[in-house]
């Protein structure tokens, strides 16, 4: 999946519209980012990578691109 | 000795009884006195838990099967009914899997299987259960469901989950009602938060401040396993014989804000 792509999925499960997301935004200052979006990230991850985010991982992500940099 | 919530001579069959609120529940009908058959899919918890009972002068019988997959309830209740050598006189379908899943990444596959395991499964056994060769038609018998705060209030993120425990309240209601004249009580649970592996499971998914904020939301803090049991107990024995249709909320006080 190439970056394009895994933007494709991040504002799917953002539920913002396309194009709205890009890697330098800061996570912060997206109002999209709350409590249902956290979650909904945790199932998207585990469904398209396999992956088990934990609730540390995801404190810890301060831009798109690093949640980009995880989906893999 | 005076015990009116004595389960001597009662055959008691509970689902997930391998861990959490199922395993308390099979311990305390263990001490009250029943026969159980214990049903689970993990076979190395449900054996564990056998033979910590079968020290008792009761008779208990493990099945490991997967509930979901189960191709006839009522061949396994015959069976099992033959080993143990008596009929059955209650039911606790515990067994249920946590849903924390927003509305948009709800599949219908994953809605399906909650469904299929907390309230069909709840539904097939019932039925199976209430039919003439499935309880013991010569005294009082029990179903207990097991639902949740969540059946009772609203919860982000739950919906999946809160809508298979809502359904258990309408069952117990209807089944009460249509099974009356078998002389079979239909009562149901209700718990709030316990702390129990389905708890640990779901605090895994957030930060430390998660536990945090569910303890507030509990006047009296965390439950366990235990608190719910003994209602289950009570639920089964004479004790509540005049008792169905009712849900009971074991929650420390969530539901009572």
């Amino acid at each position: 999946m190439n970056e394009k792509e895994k933007l494709a999925l991040l504002e799917e499960t953002f539920d913002v519209d396309e194009g709205a997301l890009s890697p330098e935004m800061e996570l912060d200052g997206i109002e999209e980012y709350d409590s249902m979006t956290k979650l909904s990230l945790i199932v998207m991850v585990e469904e398209e990578f396999g992956k088990k985010l934990t609730g540390a991982e995801i404190k810890a992500f301060k831009t798109v691109q690093d949640i980009l940099n995880y989906m893999q | 000795m005076y015990n009116p919530m004595s389960l001597t001579g009662k055959t008691i069959i509970v689902t997930g009884a391998a861990s959490g609120i199922g395993k308390e529940t099979a311990r305390i009908i263990n001490k009250l006195g029943g026969n159980l058959l214990l049903l689970d899919r993990d076979a190395e918890g449900l054996e564990s838990l056998a033979i910590q009972l079968r020290e008792s002068n009761t008779k208990t019988v493990a099945r490991a099967v997967d509930l979901s997959t189960v191709v006839s309830f009522k061949s396994l209740l015959k069976e099992v009914k033959q080993e143990l050598g008596s009929e059955y006189t209650g039911l606790v379908h515990c067994a249920g899997i946590p849903s924390v899943l927003p509305l948009r990444v709800l599949s219908d596959q994953q809605y399906e299987t909650v469904m299929k395991i907390n309230t069909q499964v709840a539904l097939d056994l019932a039925k199976e259960f209430s039919g003439r060769q499935g309880h013991d038609t010569g005294q009082q018998c029990s179903i207990v469901f097991i639902s949740s705060v969540y059946g009772v209030v609203g919860s982000a993120a739950n919906v999946a989950y809160a809508t298979s425990k809502a359904a258990l309240l309408g069952m117990t209601k209807s089944l009460a009602i249509e099974l009356a004249d078998r002389n079979i009580r239909v009562n149901c649970v209700a718990p709030g938060f316990v702390k129990s592996e389905m708890a640990e499971s779901v605090n895994s998914m957030f930060d430390e401040s998660y536990a945090d904020r569910i303890e507030q939301m509990h006047p009296l803090g965390w439950g366990t396993p235990t608190d719910i049991a003994y209602t289950i107990a009570f639920l089964l024995s004479d004790a509540s014989k005049w008792t169905t249709g009712a849900v009971f909320n074991i929650d420390g006080g969530y539901t009572a804000q």
